[in-house]
């Protein structure tokens, strides 16, 4: 190694303990040695303000473009989506949905679980014509179990045990939205899947008919019209002038709905930032998918980072009727996907 | 139910696992190879610009890179680092490309020697003056220093990636590196020396410059 070598290795950290203390002594008596190091380190400076190749002008769109027939077809041929088309126009299908949530940084996963689920269990009750499970507290009870905090919650269950509601009536109730200050481990996270809204809905086997609806409504409750996605500050009626599309869930999501359906079960009202986050992340999850029921949605900490977890139920794959529940825990700074579980 | 848990962000080997997972959702596996596309699209595009000088080209380059990625993922064997095995597939791509070149008497075959500087660079540095000097310092090194140098030291490749962008051993990419570093502090020290009279190589700080970017 010669003594520029030297120099240059030292820059680089790659000097072991030994040679790095040697030349730090060698520069500190010999001046000469010292102004080399200087001029080298001007070197990397202005070399570091170079700036690097930027990309063109739409090479990313241009990338995706040109990759999404080879990643459908990758994703496809390892886990089939078979053709369960939903039967009606409005209904979109797995693989659309898919498609939909192809999220740039986007990944999802929610777990929350949770403390506020058994509330869910009481606005579920109308499911019940829908399918076979559908008032019953047994996964309610389960998933509470597993966590800690859930007793409380557990006792809001029974007496909202509502009678007949129809779908509609049941509106209002979707997604349930959690700000306990939760701190869980990322090892913990699997409790969320378990949670009882979650299997409530997926126990529920909603039709494509009848899981549209909820599904259109609890996502216009989350995210708020589109075009005015960021005015949650001061909530306005606007929120829920809807634009043409079939809004047959109108009358839940009247009057009282976005932030109503982002107070938490103890009646807290998110805010403004809190609103914003979720919607960011959802909106990239969901990228106005029609297709997924958002159920829970929780503001948490995992591992010390604040995280969003957005739990899903969505159509099997074969079946196509709503039985597959999806948590996606997303960083809420960035709404990367720090973690998916599906059932 | 995934057992995955990496909060702290996972990393590449682990996206190009959930990419292939097959029991997972496909919009998760897709989610996976895009984190990839963002970690890796801007440099790969950088190596491809070095190695054929035009930005369309290298555009090309870099989407046929990441189809090859997309394709063949599964038989990315872990022997190196999955950016490393990235950047040979773009080297690969990028020697095609060059070769496709030369078979068309119409197209004049890149000389990758004189091309290290897209031409969108330096008009996005024209007119700082160190900057323009350390271009032009760039210039009068051997090729194969300053392909390596830039690679390392502007486009933040390590010297792994910058060898498998360069198809040479990773000694060589280091050797290559300090000497062009040391060369050009030289050739720094000298264009110092010669356009400012009163100035000493190792006296006169790198002073902070005024940011450019906005008129």
């Amino acid at each position: 190694v010669d003594e520029t070598d030297r120099l240059t290795s030292y820059l680089d950290g790659a000097l072991d303990p030994d040679q790095e203390q040697a030349l730090e002594a060698e520069l500190a008596g010999d001046a000469v040695l010292r102004a080399q190091l200087a001029a080298l380190q001007r070197v990397d400076a202005a070399l570091a303000r170079l700036p690097a190749t930027a990309l063109p002008d739409g090479a990313r769109q241009r990338l995706d473009a040109r990759l999404a027939a080879t990643l459908d077809e990758v994703v496809a041929t390892e886990a089939p989506i078979t053709a369960a088309a939903p039967t009606t126009a409005s209904a979109v299908g797995a693989d659309e949905l898919a498609r939909r949530r192809r999220w740039r940084r986007v990944s999802v996963a929610m777990g929350g679980v949770a403390a506020g689920l058994a509330v869910l269990v009481v606005g579920l009750g109308g499911l019940e014509r829908f399918g076979p499970t559908g008032g019953d507290d047994d996964s309610a009870s389960l998933a509470l179990d597993a966590v800690d905090d859930g007793a409380e919650l557990a006792e809001m269950a029974p007496e909202s045990a509502a009678d007949g509601a129809d779908t509609q009536a049941l509106l209002p109730d979707l997604p349930v939205v959690l700000d306990d200050d939760r701190r869980l481990e990322a090892s913990s996270l699997d409790l969320t899947l378990g949670a009882a809204p979650l299997q409530q809905v997926a126990a529920a086997a909603l039709s494509a008919d009848d899981a549209q609806a909820l599904a259109t409504a609890a996502q216009r409750r989350l995210l708020g019209t589109p075009e005015a996605p960021a005015d949650d500050a001061d909530r306005g009626p606007d929120i829920t002038t809807d634009t043409e599309e079939s809004e047959d869930a109108g009358p839940a999501a009247d009057g009282d709905g976005d932030l109503a359906a982002l107070t938490t079960p103890d009646g807290r009202r998110l805010g403004a930032e809190d609103v914003r986050d979720v919607r960011r992340c959802v909106a990239e999850l969901l990228e106005a998918g029609t297709a997924a029921i958002p159920v829970l949605v929780e503001l948490l900490e995992v591992d010390g980072v604040p995280a969003i977890q957005v739990g899903l139920v969505t159509p099997d794959a074969t079946s196509g009727a709503y039985t597959r529940t999806e948590v996606w825990t997303l960083e809420r700074a960035s709404c990367q996907v720090l973690r998916f579980a599906q059932s | 139910v995934s057992t995955r848990t990496e909060v702290a962000g996972p990393t590449d080997e682990q996206l190009l696992e959930r990419y292939l997972a097959p029991t997972s959702p496909p919009e998760a596996r897709q989610a996976a190879f895009h984190q990839l596309v963002d970690r890796y699209h801007r440099r790969v595009f950088g190596v491809c610009l070095h190695a054929l000088g035009s930005p369309s080209d290298a555009e090309d380059a870099t989407q046929e890179t990441f189809l090859k990625l997309a394709r063949h993922a599964d038989t990315f064997r872990g022997e190196a680092r999955l950016s490393t095995w990235l950047y040979r597939v773009a080297r690969n791509v990028c020697t095609d490309h060059i070769r496709h070149d030369a078979r068309r008497p119409s197209t004049p075959v890149a000389d990758p020697g004189t091309l290290d500087q897209a031409p969108q660079e330096a008009d996005r540095t024209a007119g700082t003056d160190d900057a323009l000097a350390v271009r032009a310092a760039l210039e009068q090194l051997d090729p194969a220093s300053r392909q390596a140098l830039v690679l390392v030291a502007v486009e933040g490749l390590s010297y792994q990636e910058a060898g498998a962008a360069l198809d040479v051993a990773v000694g060589t990419v280091k050797s290559r590196v300090s000497r062009a570093r040391i060369r050009l502090a030289t050739l720094l020290a000298d264009d110092a020396v010669g356009g400012h009279p009163g100035g000493t190589p190792g006296a006169d700080a790198t002073p902070p410059r005024p940011d450019t970017s906005h008129p």
